[in-house]
């Protein structure tokens, strides 16, 4: 075996801080010092009612109503944005699917972050929606410091175009959601963070704050907090329709108490099968569903 | 002798017949054979006595004598090997490695005639080669070709050529006419397969050939055409590997003016024929190279950051000595050592290979941060084993605007190329492997199982067979079941169903499966995926639409 060559000592200087040693390549390339002009693009300096007139970057949300209440006419790039859900899964689908498949579909090499999302997304039923799940990156934090970590990861790769991110069960401090807030403004996609509808009541740093929750066929989107607009300007909540898929076809018989005949249409393995009927007293004790 | 060290080729074989029993590293003094699909390849020293003898049916071996028995590691042999080549390397680079087979010895031929002057002389140079390989118990031959001086290291007395003994061809040539033709299937030869030699061995046995002196005095009467014409042009071929000897006839004819050897003109036989004139080009062979590099500091480190220099200045080197090889890499291990010796590894992997210091940079700043300092570090080392060549991406030549767009388009799809890579092994180095993936369709009715993790560059499918019905965007791996409650489904809340059933069946070769499936709603409106399991009579949530 060849011998290691000999062993070059390294002499470190006198303090603890190596910035003055000198290397061909240093490690950290000095960042110049931004101008007043870059600091007011960031947005996040109070200018008082003039910060409205500033245009930024949005994507759009496909719902014109939204759009409608949105300053930028879609949801903020760059920024954070948080959603307070009455319960997981509350529309988060439904409300940033639409742009996320834009941006995807933007470029091909572009990726969408789930970070800690309560389930495992259903590749069915997203390649039904039309989603590329080639460009869907899970990501599965153990610890909040993970998640933090990730998430700041994540929204400075100029690879990821949009996150959406569960709040994992121990609660964000507002300094988290603050490191969060700062890293979306480095990156340039849609940075969203799912939160439960108790988090509504706490201060946020986040650009938009949102909460959402079901109402008869329509999904509720409250505006809790848009950068640039004053609190007694937000108005009541926006009224966004349920896909057709998910409404009630024919008034459902419910097994238990309704004692009326009703016909069901079984499908096997995709195939319309048989009709069949469930008569008197079907409660839900008494279905069996007969196998065909 | 002539002074012509840098014409004639010198060869010196070493033969390794114990490389099997080597390998296993046991004791050597205990009865042990080594075996091979029942069929011993090594056997102990203290057995041979008992008539055991290699390559003999293990079953024939067992009626002989008490033994225990080790399989062989053809792994580890190689491994053994590599290690003796490196060994070699500081005599010559012309070495040439014979890994074992399952008839014939494993082994090295050495080049060495320019390597003679170096070493003053061909005997100082077997000597140093005999001890640097004592403990490998090898043969040693030396010949003018490495075929034979592989068939002379079968001769039990060969020893090492005095100080004054020239290298002589044709005593040489001499040593191996003794040799049995027989001997010819122990050559570590490609040119022929084993089988097709053994043939050609037999029909030169009956037709009266019985030493390799007898083929090589048939050359000598009537040149290499009679042989060409009696025996397969790949056999002659060897034959002239063996001997040196051209095989066009012009080249193989009898020397006019005989040399004034003596034992060749006593005997008056024709002189030998010429050394070929053409040779063989030599095979050179490269050490195994790898990236070592190291620190040892004024004074012991017992912050983390502190190390962040030496380590981006170390990585630098690796990443010149990579650019300088035209060599990229994925691993690399740090070693960090207290004044007391003590060591701790630190090992950083990358997704996609890398010839740039700065990711490798990063990962192990994140690997240090996730790992406090064991001790306090008086030294670093950097390691980098395991290399692989350069592989160049192609890009378009900007000659016209538009290329110079599609260039653009290039550079940038690449910097997101490697923007993706960094982020990933960023992501990787903190949370592990597991925590990150993507998902793929699975062709399977059972929704659980349509469902699959892939790693983060695997490719996803992108369409899907039609289904009927709505699918819901979140999926529960395991079925969360319902509860039962005052005549309703209860789960996180009172359901209602919407829709359905859809029946799902299948599965039947495994874990037979009936399922309808129906939309329902809670009573705060969400919408989930319930379905009643048909065989164990139970009503379950699969899944969520959101």
């Amino acid at each position: 075996m060849p011998s290691p060559p000999f062993r070059k000592v390294f002499q470190p200087p006198s303090s603890s801080v190596y910035g003055n040693e000198p290397t061909d390549r240093p490690v950290n390339e000095p960042q110049a010092k931004p101008s007043l002009e870059t600091l007011l693009q960031q947005g996040d300096v109070w200018r008082g009612h003039s910060q409205r007139f500033v245009t930024k970057d949005a994507v759009d949300s496909t719902y014109p109503q939204l759009n409608k209440r949105l300053l930028n006419k879609g949801w903020p790039s760059s920024s954070l944005i948080e959603l307070c859900q009455a319960s997981p899964g509350c529309g988060d689908w439904l409300l940033f699917g639409p742009a996320v498949m834009r941006l995807l579909r933007e470029n091909t090499l572009y990726h969408a972050a789930l970070l800690n999302p309560p389930a495992l997304p259903f590749a069915e039923g997203l390649l039904q929606a039309g989603v590329p799940l080639n460009q869907l990156l899970i990501v599965r934090p153990k610890s909040k410091a993970d998640f933090i970590a990730c998430f700041t990861e994540l929204a400075r790769s100029s690879s990821c175009c949009s996150i959406l991110a569960w709040q994992p069960k121990s609660f964000l401090t507002y300094t988290e959601l603050r490191k969060c807030q700062l890293a979306t403004n480095a990156g340039k996609g849609l940075y969203v963070l799912l939160r439960p509808a108790q988090a509504k009541q706490s201060s946020s740093p986040a650009g938009l704050r949102l909460y959402s929750e079901f109402e008869g066929q329509q999904l509720l989107v409250g505006i809790i907090k848009q950068r640039g607009q004053l609190q007694n300007q937000l108005h009541q909540a926006i009224a966004i329709e349920l896909p057709q898929q998910w409404l009630e076809q024919q008034p459902h018989r419910n097994p238990v108490n309704n004692s009326t005949p009703r016909e069901y249409r079984f499908y096997t393995n995709g195939q319309a099968k048989q009709t069949i009927a469930i008569k008197k007293n079907g409660g839900l004790d008494n279905y069996r569903g007969k196998r065909g | 002798m002539v002074n012509n060290y840098n014409v004639t080729r010198c060869w010196i074989a070493v033969r390794l017949p114990q490389l099997p029993l080597d390998a296993l590293e046991v004791s050597r003094q205990d009865d042990i054979v080594v075996t091979q699909k029942q069929q011993i390849v090594c056997v102990s020293s203290s057995l041979l006595t008992k008539g055991i003898k290699p390559y003999m049916p293990l079953t024939t071996a067992q009626l002989l004598a008490e033994f225990q028995q080790y399989k062989r590691r053809p792994e580890q042999e190689f491994n053994r090997l590599t290690e003796l080549a490196n060994q070699l390397y500081a005599f010559t680079p012309y070495l040439e490695t014979h890994v074992p087979h399952e008839h014939k010895d494993a082994g090295f031929t050495l080049e060495v005639s320019r390597s003679l002057k170096l070493f003053n002389g061909l005997s100082c140079l077997y000597q140093k080669i005999y001890i640097s390989l004592k403990h490998a118990n090898g043969h040693f031959g030396i010949g003018h070709t490495p075929s034979a001086a592989w068939l002379l290291s079968f001769i039990s007395d060969t020893t090492a050529p005095s100080q004054n003994q020239a290298f002589d061809r044709e005593v040489i040539l001499e040593k191996l006419s003794l040799q049995p033709v027989r001997a010819l299937t122990l050559l570590p030869q490609s040119t022929l397969s084993l089988k097709a030699l053994s043939a050609e061995v037999d029909a030169l046995e009956k037709t009266g050939f019985k030493t390799l002196g007898d083929i090589l005095k048939q050359i000598q009467k009537h040149s290499f055409a009679s042989i060409r014409k009696r025996w397969s042009t790949r056999f002659c071929e060897l034959m002239s590997e063996l001997f040196d000897i051209d095989q066009s006839h012009a080249q193989s004819k009898i020397e006019s003016t005989p040399k004034t050897n003596d034992s060749i003109s006593n005997n008056k036989s024709p002189p030998l024929p010429s050394p070929s004139l053409f040779k063989k080009p030599l095979i050179i062979f490269e050490p195994e190279s790898f990236f070592y590099n190291s620190m040892e500091f004024d004074y012991p480190i017992n912050t983390s950051e502190q190390l962040h220099q030496p380590m981006a200045m170390l990585l630098q080197k690796l990443s010149d000595y990579l650019q300088q090889h035209q060599l990229q890499c994925q691993a690399v291990e740090w070693r960090l050592f207290d004044i007391y010796h003590d060591c701790e590894t630190l090992n950083i992997y990358s997704s996609q290979p890398q010839q740039k210091w700065q990711l490798l940079y990063e990962l192990s700043q994140i690997q240090l941060e996730s790992n406090s300092l064991p001790f306090e570090v008086d030294g670093i080392e950097l390691h980098c084993r395991n290399t692989q060549k350069f592989t160049a991406d192609n890009q378009t030549l900007a000659f016209s605007s538009h290329a110079h767009s599609t260039d653009n388009e290039a550079m940038g799809k690449q910097q997101l190329q490697d923007d993706f890579a960094r982020l990933t092994a960023k992501l990787q180095a903190r949370i592990g492997n597991e925590a990150i993936f993507k998902i793929d369709y699975n062709d399977s009715h059972i929704p659980e199982l349509s469902n699959k993790k892939i790693d983060v560059y695997g490719a996803s499918t992108t369409t899907v067979t039609t289904s009927i019905g709505a699918r819901p965007s979140w999926i529960f791996s395991q079925p969360q079941p319902i509860e039962y409650k005052s005549e309703s489904l209860f789960w996180r809340g009172t359901l209602a169903l919407l829709q359905g059933p859809e029946r799902i069946e299948g599965n039947w070769w495994d874990k037979p499966t009936a399922r309808d499936y129906f939309l329902a709603q809670r009573d705060d409106g969400l919408r989930v995926w319930v379905f009643y399991d048909l065989l164990q009579n139970k009503w379950l949530v699969q899944g969520v639409f959101s």
